[in-house]
Formats: structure tokens, sequence, C-alpha cells
């Protein structure tokens, strides 16, 4: 029997796909969502993909962060705070929002927000975003999400 | 001028043209820098390819009858054997295509020494929000003046194409006068207009597209986009 070099190459790609299969069985999904959309349509939609992610992988197998940057820092926005800020016209933690945030916290994913963000809109994250610590706080989102991308992480703009 | 798709360029670099395309392409190469870089890009990209892939060696006159069992397994093997060093082959290549680099002209194409740090960021603008763009102009402005004070290498390029090119218009930006400043102040920062776009909307609208002074132009926005990427670039969506 002769192995023809059509064969030889299927063969090839076999392996290498198995290759890669196994390299990426081994280690969780790292993944960066990044939010700059301000509609709370958008980002219900986003809410949602999050949770279909995790309810199809498990939390266990999965590490997921998502940035919000301009517009999107609405998703934590209080709505008491919204005449507060300056240059916003939504306010979307709602206590529906906030629920599903709620849960997504809860199975790991961190929420994180820009500063340049804060500061342009005049922000005080403590009073007006829903559960955020200053350590959630980036000092610039595109520097952020070049470092997590190095790191591994996959970039998702939803 | 008349549109020279992609896959005349790399037909060009392939030297695969009649002679005639091939010296109105070159011709237009020559009124055209912008593609003459994208000429002088593809082919480092396709040398690094290629060096990553040395040449065949002619197929071996088949045995047909002498097949043993024997020599079938020592093929499977052979082919397992070829598969890993292709794999490894691959991945070299692609860590090539990363260490890809341009001057400060966006010229030069010397490939980067493995060590080199300089990050390289490339931002896709697609839509028209003007309140997006400014947000995202000051998260620009921060990286570029904190890589500026900690002198850490730095580039980056902002590509505007579809409504994204509402960025780049002189009548419709809003932002005209950060991005001169911010231009004046970082010549690792470059903004990019598609060709494709303005042309599109010359045709079916009758807009003759200013850009603003500091915007370059290319081609098609998005094999831009996608060739940074190639280059390892880091992606990010406005």
């Amino acid at each position: 029997m002769m192995l023809h070099r059509r064969h030889l190459l299927r063969l090839l790609a076999c392996t290498l796909l198995l290759g890669l299969h196994v390299a990426r069985a081994s280690q969780p999904t790292k993944l960066v969502f990044h939010v700059n959309d301000d509609t709370p349509e958008h980002q219900e939609a986003v809410l949602r993909n999050l949770h279909n992610h995790l309810a199809s992988v498990g939390p266990d197998n999965t590490d997921v962060r998502v940035l919000l940057q301009g517009g999107g820092v609405t998703m934590l926005l209080l709505p008491a705070a919204l005449p507060k800020v300056k240059g916003l016209s939504h306010a979307n933690a709602t206590p529906a929002f906030r629920e599903r945030i709620d849960a997504l916290r809860a199975e790991g994913v961190v929420f994180e927000v820009s500063g340049p963000t804060l500061l342009r809109h005049r922000i005080n994250f403590r009073r007006d975003l829903y559960g955020v610590h200053a350590r959630d706080v980036v000092t610039n989102s595109l520097s952020h999400l070049a470092d997590l991308q190095q790191r591994g992480y996959t970039y998702i703009k939803p | 001028m008349k549109d020279i798709t992609s896959h005349e360029l790399h037909a060009l670099v392939d030297g695969e043209l009649p002679p005639a395309q091939q010296a109105e392409l070159l011709d237009a190469l020559r009124h055209d820098p912008e593609l003459a870089r994208e000429v002088c890009e593809l082919r480092q990209l396709k040398a690094l390819v290629q060096a990553a892939y040395p040449a065949e060696e002619p197929p071996k006159p088949a045995t047909p009858s002498r097949a043993s069992r024997g020599l079938a397994a020592a093929s499977v093997a052979l082919a397992l054997l070829v598969g890993a060093l292709s794999g490894w082959q691959l991945r070299h290549a692609a860590e090539a295509e990363r260490l890809v680099v341009l001057d400060n002209n966006g010229r030069g194409q010397a490939p980067a020494s493995a060590e080199s740090d300089e990050t390289r960021i490339v931002v896709h603008v697609t839509g028209d929000d003007m309140n997006n763009a400014s947000d995202l102009l000051d998260e620009v402005e921060g990286l570029l003046t904190a890589y500026l004070e900690d002198g850490r290498p730095l580039r980056v390029e902002v590509i505007s194409h579809g409504k994204g090119l509402a960025l780049l218009r002189e009548g419709l930006s809003t932002q005209k006068e950060r991005i001169r400043e911010l231009s004046r102040t970082f010549d690792n920062l470059t903004f990019v207009a598609c060709l494709n776009t303005m042309e599109r909307l010359r045709v079916e609208k009758g807009i003759e597209v200013q850009l603003v002074p500091e915007a370059e132009v290319t081609r098609a926005g998005i094999a831009r986009v996608v060739k940074r990427r190639r280059e390892g670039w880091t992606y990010i969506k406005a």
C-alpha cells in the first residue's frame, strides 16, 4: 500500500488539530468583553451572552472580564447618580440589571471600569456605580486590553 | 485610478503577471506611495513565510509492488514526523510574522529582534458616534502620554472605514482639533482613512470627501486592519 501525498497531508492536519485541541482543553478559556455602547438593549444582550457562555462551559472552565469604557460605564451607573454625572444619557443599573450583574459576579465574572471614563464623566465610582472597588478601576483601557490579550485573553467586542 | 485588487498585488509580488500588466501596476505604484508600501510589506511577509517553508524535495519515484506492511508503517511514522516538524515550522512562521515592524515612517521592513518590547495597538473605528470617538481619544492620549513619560516604545494606528470615516472627515468630525494636537505631539500615532469608503461615497452619493490633513490613506481599511493583526498588533475595536 502506498501512502499518497493527499493522505499524508490529511494525517498531518489531524495530528496538528489534535495537538491544538489538547493544548486548548488544558486551561480555562480567558475572555475579555469590551463594552462601550450605552444603550440598555445592547448591554442586556451582553449580559445575556455572558450568562449563556457560563451556562454552556461552566464557571470553572472560564475566566471572564468585562471592561466598561466610554458609554459602557452606564451598565453600572445607578439611576440616582445620573443627574450628578456629566455627558451621559443612560443609567442602566436598575434593580433588574443589578440582579443579573450579581448573578454573573457570583460566578466569577469581573466587571472593570475605565479610569479615563470616570474622569471624563465626573463619576465617583464609590457613590455612583454599583459594586465597584478601587481594584476594578483600570488606568487605561487600551493598555489594559493589550495587556490582557498578551496574557492570553480573547478579546470580544459584542 | 482603477481599482487594484489584492489578488493583483499578490500576483505582482509573486512575479506572475504578464509584462504589460506588470508595467501598468508598477506605474501605478510610483504614483501611489501607500500602495507601494503595501506591496513592500506584502513582499516582506511572503519572504518570511517562504523562509519558514524550505523548498520541498522532489517526490521519490513510486515503488508500488514492493510496498510491504513494514513500509506502510514507516510511512505513517514519517508522516507523523513531518506533521510534527511542519507544526513547529508553522508556529515559527507565525512568530516571524508577529515580529514584522515598521520604522518611524511606516516603511521599514526589518524584523524586530525577539526582545523588542514595542507595544503596537491598532484601533478599528467603524461607527460615527463622536462621543465614543472622543472617549476613545482620551484613552489614546493617556496611553501615549504614559508611554512617553516612561520611555517605553509604542505605536498606535487608528484605522477608520465605513461610517467610522466620519472621525477623519473635515466636515463631520468633532475631533479635528484633538486629532491635530495629538498628531503634532506624538509621531507614533497615525490616523488612516479608507480609500474604498471615500470612492464609494463619491460614486454612490456624489460626496467628495475632505479628510483632515493629518489623515493618511490606505486602499482598503479592513485589509490594513487584517495586516496589522497578522503583524502582531493588538486589536481594539472602537
